[in-house]
Parts: structure tokens; sequence; C-alpha cells
């Protein structure tokens, strides 16, 4: 790859918007290139820095009366609000399969908050992997796991000594945020390709045994859910592997986070 | 009459909207203040906004970028209220920039830099190029998505970016701040 072609991707490889194939080639050229890399950093920089003092600037901050009335106005009125009792007893016959209809809806909405939640969490976990265990592209610096035990989770340092399956090196462990979010990771090697281990706080949105997470990203995402916290494995590695690498990561996890 | 059915599918949107949508309201806020420079306006676009991605969050695809599929929804809400107002007009598109054949150098951002100078440097530029530099480096939407949130071709975007950095860094240089910085050459 030339200087040239590596900086006119520099915008999407910034924003984690590339194919996993074209990223490496990239992340290739930067390694053996000083002057791509110090536009990349500079770009990256600039990119942070706007972003914080959009964020930071008190003039373009909503008001916090603003936000709740919003949020007021757009939420639907209680699903049983204008059921009237005297409707109910005219047409019962109706009512009580409306509220087959109900349950049956309830379940389905269950299972659509749930499925998109994991698939959020699952995005991010992807992102994670590919800005932090890939391109150390974070805006914020990763802590120790010990740090974050302190000042978030006392799961997350259960990371820090964790067993991990025989032949697996840990290449990384501390505890990062993508997009917000705070994961303890792990970062090892299988088959010569980067795997990351992330834990989050996740509300059981995933099933108890592995399985693939759909996402955007062109990698692969294993999620398990282990109490009050969701565990991803994101790697490159097809289907299957990347499965069975979080199949064997179940028992390691769930011992140390009990 | 809204059936019980209606009513649960309408809960269970808003609850998927409420986890997705919603945490980019701030954002989404900042973004719209930057363009309108009018608290009540940004307001009544953001409101107008999430009323319309909540109708049409069926159409959102979990896993996207929820934030770039808001933002291109709040563009095009802008675009029609300004039609509407009949004020200036929201895209030259027919003006077909040139896409320069060089890439720019950014100089590096020192962290004696206080977000005010930043922020003054950015504000000092034209409205179209503050525009699409903080669609692609704040709210990190594609060039795709940029150009179909503008209405304009991709060919503009990436001009308007070249241009909008060139003219950000000519602002800052100005600034006195990147003013020692020397190209940096290509190997």
């Amino acid at each position: 790859m030339t200087c040239r072609e590596a900086r006119e991707l520099a915008d999407p490889f910034l924003s984690d918007q590339l194919l996993v194939e074209t990223t490496n080639e990239i992340v290739r050229h930067l390694e053996t290139c000083p002057a791509c890399r110090a536009e990349f950093e500079a770009r990256r920089r600039l990119r942070a820095r706007l972003r914080s003092a959009i964020d930071a600037a008190p003039a373009l901050a909503a008001r916090p009366e603003f936000v709740a009335s919003l949020t007021a106005r757009l939420r639907p009125a209680e699903a049983t609000q204008d059921i009237t009792r005297r409707a109910w007893l005219k047409t019962w016959m109706a009512a009580a399969a409306a509220a087959v209809v109900a349950v049956g809806g309830g379940l389905f909405a269950r299972d659509e908050i749930r499925r998109r939640r994991l698939a959020v969490l699952a995005a991010g976990a992807a992102g994670d992997h590919q800005n932090c265990a890939i391109k150390f592209n974070l805006a914020e610096q990763p802590i120790p796991l010990e740090d974050a035990a302190r000042r978030y989770d006392p799961a997350y340092a259960t990371l820090a000594t964790m067993t991990l399956p025989s032949g697996v090196v840990a290449l990384a462990r501390h505890s990062c945020v993508f997009e917000g979010r705070r994961f303890g990771h792990v970062v090892f090697k299988h088959s010569d390709h980067v795997v990351s281990l992330l834990v989050t706080i996740g509300d059981g949105e995933a099933s108890a045994a592995p399985a693939l997470v759909p996402t955007n990203s062109a990698l692969r995402v294993a999620a398990f859910d282990i109490g009050t916290h969701a565990v991803f494995v994101v790697s490159d590695l097809p289907d299957h592997d990347t499965l069975a690498v979080a199949q064997s990561l179940v028992e390691p996890v769930r011992q140390a986070l009990a | 009459m809204k059936t019980p059915w209606t009513r649960v599918s309408e809960q269970a949107t808003w609850q998927a909207f409420e986890a997705e949508a919603m945490p980019h309201v701030d954002r989404l806020f900042r973004l719209a203040m930057w363009l309108e420079r009018d608290r009540t306006e940004a307001e009544d676009l953001v409101q107008e906004t999430l009323a319309q991605a909540l109708q049409s969050f069926h159409r959102y695809r979990p896993g996207t970028n929820c934030r770039a599929w808001l933002t291109t929804i709040l563009q095009h809400v802008r675009a029609n209220r300004l039609r509407a107002r009949a004020r200036a007009p929201i895209a030259d598109a027919g003006v077909e920039e040139r896409v320069a054949n060089t890439i720019p150098f950014v100089p590096p951002v020192p962290d004696s830099l206080t977000d005010e100078d930043l922020l003054a440097a950015l504000e000092s530029i034209p409205a179209q190029h503050q525009e699409v530099i903080l669609l692609c480096d704040v709210q990190e939407m594609t060039y795709k998505e940029i150009a179909a949130a503008l209405g304009v071709p991709i060919g503009t975007v990436m001009s308007r970016l070249h241009r909008g950095r060139e003219l950000l860094r000519n602002a800052l240089t100005s600034r006195g701040i990147g003013s020692s910085q020397r190209e940096v050459g290509q190997p």
C-alpha cells in the first residue's frame, strides 16, 4: 500500500469502517512509514480533541428539562391506560382474545428488546477489539484491571489473575472504554490471530451458552452470559473457531467471576 | 382506537428506541446547536428528528450506527425546515468541487490548545466545511452517510472535507498553532 492510498483511507480507518483485510494492510503500512504514522496520529488526536471540545462546551448542552420533556412527549401511553372497565365487561370475549395477543406480544417485545440490546453490546465489543487490541486507537487510555475494579466494578479484578486455557498466552489485560461502555479486556493469540475476551455489565442479555451474534462488522462475535455480566469473544477467526474459543473460556470466566 | 396489540408493539418499539436512540440525544443536540446557533431552533429540530426517528424505527437495523442514522434524519429535517423558511440554499450540489490531488498534512494539536481555541478555529471556516468535519470527525459518519444526509455526491463530501481541513489547519496556524510545523513529506 502506498502513502497516498493509506491517507485516502484515513477517515474510514479511524472510524473503524474498513474491512479487516484493508485495516490490516494499513496497519502494516503504518508500521513501516513514520510519516503516515505521524499523519494518522495527528488526525486521530484532532478528532479526539474536536469530539471532547464539542461534548464539553456548556453552550451546546441540552437543558435537562428539554431532555425530560422530550422523553415524556415521545413515550407512548401505558398499554393498559385506555382499556376501560366498561369496555372490558361489554366485550369480554374480544378482550380475552386481545389479552392472549398482548401476552404473546409482550414475550415478542421482551425477546426483541433483548436481541437489540445484545446486538448493541456486541457491536461495542467488536469496536473495542478493533480499536484497542488491533489499532491501539482508543480515545481514552486503558487502565489496569485493579484500578477499574476499585473505581467501577470489583469483577474486573478477577480477570487480572484468571487462568486461561492451556497453551493460550495473554498479550494484555486491562480495562478500556469504547463509545462510553467499559470493558474488562484480555487480549490473547489463537492460531496466530488476535482474539479479545471482553467482559461488561450486561443485565443478562446473552444466553448462558456461547452463541454467535451478528454485527455489522467483518469480525466474529460470540457472546455468553455470566450472572450480571455479558462476555464477548471477538476475533477474525472463522465462525466455528470463534465459537470454540468462546466455549473454552466459559468455565474459566465462570470460575473467575463466581 | 388502538388495539392491545398496537399498544404492546408501541411499548416494545419505545423500549428499544429508548435503549438505542435516546443515549445519542446529547450529542445530537450539540450538533443541532452548533448548526442552528439558536436554542429554540435546536430544540425544535431535535424534537422533530426524534419524533420522525421513532416513527420509522422499524427501518433501523440493530447493530448499525444509530447515531449516524439519527444524524441523517436530523439533516433531512433541517433541510426541509430551511426550505420551508425559504432561507439560504442547503446544498450547492450543482457546484462540484474538484477533489484535490494531495492529502493535506494535519498539524498535531498541542495539549496547550484550549477547547475554546479549537472551536473558535472551527467556527471561523465556512459553514459547509464545518458541517462535514463535524459529521465525519465527531459523528463518525461514513462519506456515504454524509452524502446521503446532505444530499450531495460523495465527491463533494470528500472535497469539502479536504478543503475544510486545509482551512482548519490555516485557522489553527493563524492562531499561532502549528505555525512552526513543517509539512511531512511522503517517502
